[in-house]
């Protein structure tokens, strides 16, 4: 049974009746509730009673550390069997980390612990590994984005790294980390013991500096299939050193992020290469990269190549504009594998959007979903969209978000999505003027369409 | 009834100010109420920061499901003074598109990269500046721009 309540304000009678069904539930999450301490004491003991209790999530609400100290009494009782639990922005600091601590290395029900947003500190990280290092301790997940970690954190991390094989996803993105302290931890991920699939270093001071060692990483854990270093300055220098290790064999990567680090043109070409030769590769985020035109050419004939098997692209603001088009109209008429690509914020236009159109009707091109929002379209290119709406049927998802496509346009679209052949089942509008009488036929349309959702 | 000079029933006059008064609500009142509820937000909600501020603002407003809303701007000024642009305090010109003469306060939100639907995180971006709107009847119904 779940209880799944998110952005409300729970009255003293309802919070009553939600108690009695939590003691029967499987999962509960009550985000952004504005619980406090005091509905920590109740939580807590539906917490020792209630044995089916696996996942519980209380993130946005303000529990402070005395809430989380009720909690964990709860957690701590035998019969208390949770897996996994999430506590993001809950206005804990580090005092809260011995009471956590403890139930790390007592829980080894507890598979996953996320405590983003919560200002834990040097101390209560370096505390909270404390319990991590428990043998009794089987975490899986351990999520601390924005927790005001540092570089001191690391060697325990690290540590952490070497000794518990049973982690698979480390997310420490959003902490001021810096070269070194990456590379501490670089030399535990190499540990034989170490079996992480998923690791995080968004925005943690990153330079080309660690790349070397990120690469060697890669080169050697075929367990590694999701990395991301989004939001650091790696550059291209940084990426060359990806590049040999994400080449090597041994890596088994499926999923690749490198939004905003600060990538060029003259990326691609290592990048392309890893496309055309890593058949694991599924998905790559490239977001916010000056790729530009000549980038997005270099990218797209690794993308031609029959052994790329990519499933989804992220080129959002990468400064690309219609002349890279026709690459990757030739792209979608003949890649197969590709079902997502979000094009969004690239001044591509009317023109670029009809040459998209034409790669997606390529009987080639298995294309779900298309992203193409804020891409400074109009009215012009809805004849396009409308043919391919009306003719592609593994479409089932498109973004048409922040562009004037006016009622003109509008209408168009409408048109095409009577047509029986429209598979759509998710039209994305956001942020489109259009007039009121536009507005009540896109009503009647939704109704009268079982199958689409039109968000707008 | 009672004699008069032969004007309408008194029940007519009624009947009809009732209509003129329902028929001013209905039609602009959907797109107005959404336009309240996605960009005015006074006294602006107190949070520990922009970032944290965004995350919830558009999680409140009902702007992360089914997909994250790619952006927002949230306006911290009374809904009637975000109402006069379309009156007497904004400039209008073609396609009813009318700009305030004054500067708002203001939060935008722009979906963060790592975001996907389940999972919406934002960056939020305080300035005070003059901003665009489209007006229908006198009421703001859709945000276009920050200028």
């Amino acid at each position: 049974m779940e209880l799944n309540i998110q952005c409300e304000e729970l009255s003293a009678s309802r919070w009553t009746e939600l108690i009695s069904s939590m003691k029967t539930s499987k999962t509960v999450r009550l985000d952004d509730c504005s619980l406090s301490a005091s509905s920590c004491k109740d939580i807590g003991s539906v917490l020792s009673t209630n044995q089916t209790l696996s996942e519980l999530t209380l993130s946005n609400n303000e529990l402070g550390d005395s809430g989380v100290e009720l909690l964990c009494k709860g957690l701590m009782t035998p019969s208390c069997r949770l897996q996994k639990l999430w506590l993001q922005n809950c206005n804990l600091t580090d005092a809260c980390c011995k009471n956590l601590s403890s139930v790390l290395s007592t829980k080894q029900s507890l598979t996953e612990l996320h405590l983003g947003d919560n200002k834990l500190g040097t101390s209560g990280v370096k505390v909270l590994c404390q319990g991590l290092m428990d043998p009794n301790c089987k975490l899986e997940k351990l999520q601390l984005e924005y927790c005001e970690l540092t570089p001191d954190n690391c060697e325990m991390l690290s540590s952490a790294l070497r000794t518990k094989s049973s982690l698979k996803a480390l997310n420490i993105s959003n902490n001021k980390l810096g070269d070194a302290a990456v590379k501490l931890l670089c030399q535990g991920l190499m540990d034989p013991n170490c079996n992480l699939q998923s690791l995080h270093l968004e925005n943690c001071h990153i330079t080309a500096a660690s790349c070397g060692d990120l690469g060697t990483v890669l080169s050697m854990k075929p367990s590694l299939i999701e990395l991301s270093v989004g939001e650091n300055k790696i550059g291209d220098p940084g990426v060359a050193l990806l590049c040999q290790g994400l080449l090597n064999p041994n890596c088994k990567i499926e999923k690749l992020w490198l939004w905003e680090c600060g990538l060029t043109p003259a990326s691609c070409k290592d990048l392309s290469h890893v496309l055309s030769t890593k058949e694991s590769l599924t998905e790559v985020s490239l977001i916010g990269n000056e790729l530009r035109d000549a980038g997005m050419e270099l990218l797209c004939q690794g993308l031609k190549d029959p052994k790329a098997k990519l499933q989804a692209l992220w080129i959002r603001e990468c400064g690309l504009t219609a002349a890279c088009c026709k690459s990757v109209r030739s792209v979608l008429g003949t890649n197969q594998t590709l079902r997502e690509l979000h094009m969004g914020g690239n001044k591509i236009g009317d023109a670029g959007v009809e040459m998209i159109c034409e790669g997606i009707l390529n009987p080639n091109c298995n294309l779900r979903s298309l992203w193409l929002g804020n891409s400074e379209l109009s009215a012009a290119c809805c004849r396009s969209l409308a043919t391919v709406i009306s003719t592609k049927q593994c479409l089932t998802e498109l973004d048409l978000s922040n562009n004037s496509l006016a009622d003109d346009g509008m209408k168009k679209l409408c048109e095409a999505l009577k047509h029986p052949n429209c598979k759509l089942q998710q039209l994305v509008l956001y942020d489109i003027y259009w007039s009121s009488e536009m507005d009540d036929e896109l009503s009647v349309l939704e109704e009268s369409i079982p199958g689409l959702k039109i968000i707008s | 009834g009672a004699p008069g000079l032969g004007g309408p029933h008194p029940l007519v006059f009624l009947t009809l100010i009732l209509l003129a008064t329902s028929l001013a609500q209905v039609t602009p009142g959907a797109r107005y109420r959404q336009f309240l509820t996605r960009h005015v937000d006074f006294p602006k909600t107190s949070t520990t920061n922009d970032r944290i501020y965004c995350n919830l603002l558009m999680q409140r407003r009902g702007m992360t499901r089914p997909i994250c809303k790619p952006t927002n701007t949230f306006i911290h000024t009374p809904a009637d003074q975000v109402q006069a642009i379309c009156r007497h305090a904004g400039r209008c010109h073609r396609q009813n598109l009318c700009d305030s003469n004054a500067a708002f306060r203001l939060t935008t939100c722009r979906v963060a990269p790592g975001s996907h639907p389940g999972r919406c995180f934002y960056r939020g971006r305080v300035q005070t500046r003059q901003i665009r709107v489209a007006c229908n009847r006198l009421l703001p119904i859709h945000f276009d721009r920050v200028l």
